[in-house]
């Protein structure tokens, strides 16, 4: 009996201790609050064609997520729930077909405020990648994973 | 290597096959290392390295030649042998629990080495990549902690029972068991 509940004591010990650390990772990978400027970029890699150089978008939101879906109309942004979190399937009219194939959208990160250089197929996912003022987004649209 | 011990590998390879497939569906709850481990201080040292063998290879032809899936090739038999040795010296489930705690929670991040080499990531990039990484390790630590806790003894006593106490295919603890 006193080992059945010590083993419950530590399963409710370690469970705490998976909830805290799973919101302790989470919250330090969160964005910066209030308003920003975020520089999107937009190439199709495909026929070699920028779309969009350098662009500055004033948002308040924290995620890539978050962001890509306050600019859905004017992005033309499309994306699919997955187990991971969303994932970016279309971008500017340009969709991804075949995901055996591609091409898909990729994209690179650079914040200079945290001091972050990500190239492109290296950063995070859309949800899983704070956002923090003057961050640097380049979307490409390829089907050439080697990077 | 008998007929009969082909037959046993396969089949716990297969189980654990199922297992890593059942548990894909499921982000951060998976029992594959908690299967490791069972397995490491169940059987013998021969049967639990080639049952994860097998299951690695299964994974490698299931889902193609990547970096990940070779990782599992040396991941999972390593881990087998490790827990093998320590069913040499431990007899407490509560330690089992730790250092399944401990291997799990690298496990994730062991199995990412390959692509965290090929990204050439700076420092912040490597902090940013590891935490991702450990929000999905903490909670399988936690799973394998659990489920050592409450299912490692009575899984191999009837392990014990269902072989009839083979003794060239069993962990020379289990025949120790209370």
């Amino acid at each position: 009996m006193e080992n059945k509940n010590t083993k419950i004591i530590l399963s409710l010990l370690i469970l705490a201790l998976m909830v805290g650390g799973f919101l302790g990772f989470t919250g330090f990978l969160k964005g910066e609050d209030g308003e920003k400027i975020i520089i999107i970029s937009i190439t199709n890699k495909e026929d070699n064609n920028e779309i969009m150089k350098e662009k500055a978008f004033r948002t308040t939101k924290e995620t890539l997520g978050d962001f890509l879906e306050e600019n859905k109309s004017e992005l033309e942004v499309i994306m699919s729930d997955s187990q991971y979190g969303r994932f970016l399937e279309g971008l500017v009219g340009f969709n991804t077909e075949s995901m055996m194939d591609g091409p898909w959208w990729m994209y690179s990160y650079e914040s200079k405020s945290q001091n972050i250089n990500m190239e492109i197929g290296n950063a995070p996912g859309v949800d899983d990648l704070g956002l923090f003022d003057g961050d640097k987004i380049h979307f490409v649209f390829t089907s050439d994973m080697d990077f | 290597m008998k007929a009969k011990d082909i037959t046993l590998i396969a089949l716990l390879a297969s189980i654990m096959y199922v297992i890593y497939i059942i548990g894909s569906g499921f982000l951060y709850f998976e029992l594959l290392n908690f299967t490791v481990l069972l397995y490491g201080v169940t059987f013998s040292k021969k049967t639990s390295y080639f049952s994860t063998l097998v299951f690695s290879l299964l994974v490698i032809l299931t889902w193609g030649l990547a970096p990940w899936t070779v990782m599992y090739l040396v991941v999972f038999p390593v881990y087998s042998l490790i827990y093998s040795s320590l069913g040499n010296h431990i007899r407490s489930e509560y330690l089992f629990a730790a250092f399944g705690f401990i291997l799990a929670f690298f496990c994730g991040t062991i199995i990412d080495l390959p692509y965290i080499y090929m990204a050439g990531l700076d420092y912040r990039g490597l902090v940013i990549r590891l935490l991702l990484g450990f929000q999905v390790s903490i909670i399988n630590a936690g799973t394998t902690f659990i489920s050592t806790l409450f299912l490692l003894y009575p899984i191999r006593k009837a392990l014990l029972k269902s072989t009839n106490n083979q003794v060239g295919h069993l962990h020379p603890s289990v025949f120790n068991l209370d």
